[in-house]
C-alpha cells in the first residue's frame, strides 16, 4: 500500500513538472474555489458544486487536490468534467463516500487565464442531518511558466447545513412598511450588481450574485426572476424586499427581470443583462512565414482561436519578455530581432477576459560576420582616432560598438559596406586611459544581424614624451623620474653635506691633536732644558743637550709650521 | 697601491683615508682586530697601517696572525700608535712591523708623507 502511494505521489509530480515545463509563461497567484447555488439543503436534495480556479491573471495548465466532505451528511452521486478546461488527466476525479474524499489531477496542453475556470462538477446528495464542510486538501495549480511553479495561494471552502424539510427560507425576510399612494405606475426598477456592474460587458465569475436596489416609498411588492429570455415577465410577486441573492449562472447571456408594483399596477420591467462567459478560448496552434528557424528578422506569425460565447477581442504577442502587442489581426510580423533563440509566447482573450496562451519557439540565424582586417593597435589617451577597417556582405552596414575595460559601451558608430563589402570605422572620440575592444555587427537591408566579430584588445596609452632605449617616457613618466631625481639629489646632497661637515670635523680633531701633540713635545724638551739649567749653571754635558733640544724643538715647530699648516688649510 | 687603515677612532681613520686617497692611494679602514684579518683576506692591501690598541684583538695580535698567514705574511705593516715605549717598539718589530710611528709625534700629513716616501722607495 505504502509503495502504491509512493507510485501515484510521483507520478503525479512528474506528470505536473512535464506539463510545467511544457508551456512556460508568466506566473504569480491562483485559488480554488466551490461555486454551488446556495449552502442550505434539506435532506434528500441532490445539488452541483462546480470545482473551479481563478487564476488571477495568471496562465496555469494543471492542478491537482485532494475534495473533502463529512461522509455521515453528504454523498458523491455524479462527478461531470464535460466543461472542465482540462484536456487530459492524469488521475481522473474518483471519489470514495466511504472516506468522504475526491481526488483529481488534471492538466491542459495549453495555459489559461479567467477568474471561474471549471475543473469539474460534483454532484452531492444531502443524506443525513448535519454540517460538512467541503474543502480542498493537498492542492496544487500549475503556473505554465516554465518551472513548475505551484501558484496555489488560497482555498476557499464552502459549509453545507443539512437541514430537514420545510425549514428552509428561500427568500429574504420582507420589508413591512406602509406605501405611499401613489398616482401613477411605480418607476423602473435601478439595479445595483457589485459582481456584474456594467450589462453591457461579459464576466467571467460564476458564483451567486447579490442584486440591490432602492425602493421608492409608493411601492409594496416585488417581483423578480431569471431567463435567458430578455423581454420574460416576472412570473409573480414574492414580496416588498431591497436585494435578492441569486445562485451562480451558467455560461451564457442572462437576464434579470425585476418589476415593481403600487396602488396602480405593476410598473415597467428592468431587464438587467448578465453576459456570463467562463471558458477560456479554444486552444491554438502557431505557425511561422517562412519557418520558425530562419535568417529572417522579421517572421510572420499566424494563430487563431476562437470562442464560442463572448468571441475573441484580441491577441497579445511577447517576443521573450518584451512588452506585448495587442492586436485583433490573427497575423502578426514581429519586429527585426537579433540572432538567437526567442521565445513567441501569444494570448488570445475573449471578451470576458478569459485567456488562452501558446508559445513557439524562434530561432533567428545569423548573416555572416564581418573580418576585421586591420585596427589600430593602440592609441593615445584624448587624441580618438580609432580606427578599424575589414569586409563584409555586400551592400550592408557595419554597427561599431566600443567598449572600455568593464565592458562599458563608450561609443557606437556605423558605416555602410558598398558593393565590395569593404568597410572603414573611425571613432575620433578622446578616450581615456583603458584597454578596449570593438565588436562588429552587420545588418542587411532586412535588418538580420550578423554574429558580433570582437576585436582583440586595443590598449590607449599615454602619448610618450621621448622614447629612450626602447622604454617610452610618457608625462606622468617624466613627472615621476624628475620628482625622483630632485628628491634622491636633494637626500644625496644632504647626506654629502653632512658627510663633509664630519669630516670637517674630523679634521679639525687631528689637527688640534697634532698642535696639541707639538707644542707639549716642545714643553716637555723646554722643561728638560730648564731642568738642566736650574742650578744656573751648565756643564759641558748640560750644554750639548741644551743645543740637542734646542735642535729638536726648532724641528718640531718646522714640522708644526709646514704639516700642521697644510693640515689646517684642507679643512675647507 | 692599496693601504688598510687598521684604526678604532673613526675621525683619524677617515682623515686618514681622505688624505691617502688624495694622495693617490686606494684605502679601506677596519676597525677592529677581526676586521682587519678578514679584510686583509679580502681586500689584499699592498701596505697595512695598523694601530696596536683595537677592540677583539689587539694590534700585536694582528700583526702575529698576519706573519703567520703565509698568503699575507709578505705585507709590509706600519704601526701607527700612541703606545712611544722602546718595548712596545721593540715588540712589534720583532713580530715583523715594517716601521713604526708614534701618533703624537708626527702630524697626519708628516706620515702621509712618509708613506709616499715608502711608496717611492719600493721598501
Amino acid at each position: 500500500m505504502t509503495n502504491m502511494l509512493f507510485h501515484f505521489s510521483l507520478r503525479r509530480t512528474i506528470a505536473i513538472a512535464f506539463i510545467a515545463l511544457a508551456l512556460p509563461f508568466i506566473t504569480h497567484a491562483a485559488t480554488f474555489s466551490f461555486v454551488l447555488d446556495k449552502q442550505t439543503f434539506a435532506t434528500g436534495d441532490e445539488f452541483v458544486a462546480t470545482v473551479a480556479i481563478d487564476s488571477e491573471s495568471v496562465g496555469i495548465n494543471a492542478a491537482q487536490g485532494t475534495v473533502s466532505f463529512a461522509p455521515d451528511v453528504l454523498s458523491v452521486t455524479k462527478i461531470d468534467r464535460a466543461d472542465s478546461v482540462f484536456n487530459f488527466w492524469i488521475q481522473e476525479p474518483t471519489f470514495s463516500n466511504t472516506a468522504g474524499k475526491i481526488t483529481f489531477l488534471g492538466g491542459s496542453t495549453s495555459g489559461f487565464t479567467g477568474s471561474s475556470l471549471k475543473v469539474f462538477k460534483v454532484t452531492f446528495k444531502v443524506k443525513g442531518i448535519g454540517k460538512s464542510d467541503i474543502t480542498l486538501t493537498d492542492g496544487a495549480i500549475t503556473a505554465s511558466d516554465g518551472s513548475g511553479t505551484n501558484v496555489l495561494t488560497a482555498t476557499k471552502g464552502v459549509n453545507i447545513t443539512s437541514v430537514s424539510k420545510g425549514e428552509i427560507v428561500t427568500i429574504p425576510p420582507p420589508i413591512t412598511r406602509p406605501a405611499t399612494v401613489a398616482q401613477k405606475l411605480p418607476v423602473i426598477p435601478a439595479l445595483s450588481l457589485a459582481l456584474y456592474p456594467d450589462p453591457t460587458h461579459w464576466y467571467n465569475r460564476s458564483v451567486p450574485f447579490t442584486a440591490h436596489w432602492v425602493l421608492p416609498s409608493d411601492v409594496s411588492d416585488v417581483a423578480t426572476s431569471i431567463t435567458k429570455d430578455p423581454r420574460s415577465t416576472p412570473p409573480k410577486s414574492e414580496g416588498l424586499f431591497d436585494n435578492k441573492t441569486f445562485p451562480a449562472l451558467d455560461d451564457g447571456v442572462w437576464y434579470l427581470h425585476i418589476q415593481f408594483k403600487n396602488n396602480i399596477g405593476w410598473g415597467p420591467i428592468n431587464h438587467y443583462r448578465i453576459a456570463l462567459d467562463t471558458v477560456p478560448p479554444l486552444p491554438f496552434k502557431i505557425t511561422a512565414d517562412p519557418s520558425f528557424s530562419t535568417d529572417n528578422p522579421t517572421p510572420t506569425f499566424s494563430y487563431e482561436s476562437a470562442d464560442q460565447l463572448s468571441n475573441i477581442a484580441s491577441y497579445v504577442i511577447r517576443v521573450d519578455n518584451k512588452k506585448g502587442i495587442i492586436t485583433t489581426s490573427s497575423l502578426y510580423t514581429i519586429p527585426p530581432q537579433a540572432p538567437g533563440k526567442h521565445r513567441i509566447r501569444i494570448s488570445a482573450e475573449d471578451n470576458a477576459s478569459n485567456i488562452t496562451e501558446n508559445i513557439a519557439e524562434l530561432e533567428i540565424l545569423p548573416i555572416a560576420s564581418p573580418l576585421i582586417t586591420s585596427i589600430s593597435k593602440s592609441a593615445y589617451v584624448n587624441e580618438g582616432e580609432l580606427s578599424a577597417t575589414g569586409t563584409s556582405i555586400p551592400n550592408a552596414t557595419i554597427e561599431a560598438t566600443l567598449r572600455d575595460g568593464n565592458k562599458a559601451t563608450i561609443a557606437v558608430t556605423s558605416a555602410d559596406t558598398g558593393a565590395d563589402g569593404n568597410w572603414t570605422i573611425v571613432i575620433d572620440k578622446p578616450l581615456k586611459k583603458d584597454t578596449y575592444t570593438l565588436s562588429i555587427i552587420a545588418k542587411d537591408k532586412r535588418g538580420a544581424q550578423s554574429l558580433p566579430t570582437i576585436s582583440g584588445a586595443i590598449p590607449v596609452r599615454e602619448r610618450p614624451l621621448v622614447t629612450l632605449g626602447g622604454i617610452e617616457i610618457t608625462q606622468s613618466l617624466f613627472f615621476i623620474l624628475i620628482t625622483l631625481v630632485l628628491v634622491l639629489g636633494f637626500v644625496g646632497g644632504w647626506l654629502y653635506e653632512r658627510e663633509a661637515k664630519l669630516q670637517r670635523r674630523r679634521k679639525v680633531i687631528v689637527a688640534q691633536r697634532d698642535v696639541v701633540n707639538a707644542f707639549a713635545m716642545i714643553q716637555k724638551d723646554v722643561e728638560k732644558a730648564l731642568t738642566d739649567y736650574d742650578d744656573h749653571k751648565i756643564t759641558e754635558e748640560e750644554s750639548e743637550e741644551i743645543v740637542f733640544l734646542l735642535k729638536r724643538m726648532s724641528a718640531t715647530v718646522s714640522k708644526v709650521e709646514k704639516y700642521v699648516s697644510e693640515n689646517i688649510a684642507e679643512i675647507d | 697601491m692599496r693601504i688598510l687603515i687598521v684604526e678604532d677612532e673613526q675621525a683619524l681613520a677617515k682623515v686618514l683615508e681622505e688624505k691617502l686617497i688624495k694622495s693617490g692611494f686606494e684605502a679601506k679602514i677596519a676597525g677592529d682586530g677581526e676586521a682587519a684579518l678578514y679584510a686583509a683576506d679580502v681586500f689584499k692591501p699592498e701596505m697595512i697601517l695598523l694601530d696596536l690598541i683595537l677592540p677583539k684583538k689587539d694590534g700585536f695580535e694582528v700583526l702575529k696572525e698576519l706573519k703567520a698567514n703565509p698568503s699575507l705574511a709578505s705585507i709590509p705593516v706600519i704601526v701607527l700608535s700612541n703606545l712611544g715605549e722602546d718595548e712596545n717598539l721593540k715588540k712589534a718589530f720583532a713580530l715583523g712591523a715594517k716601521d713604526y710611528f708614534v701618533k703624537s709625534q708626527h702630524p697626519i700629513n708628516e706620515i702621509i708623507d712618509k708613506i709616499k716616501n715608502i711608496r717611492v722607495s719600493g721598501k
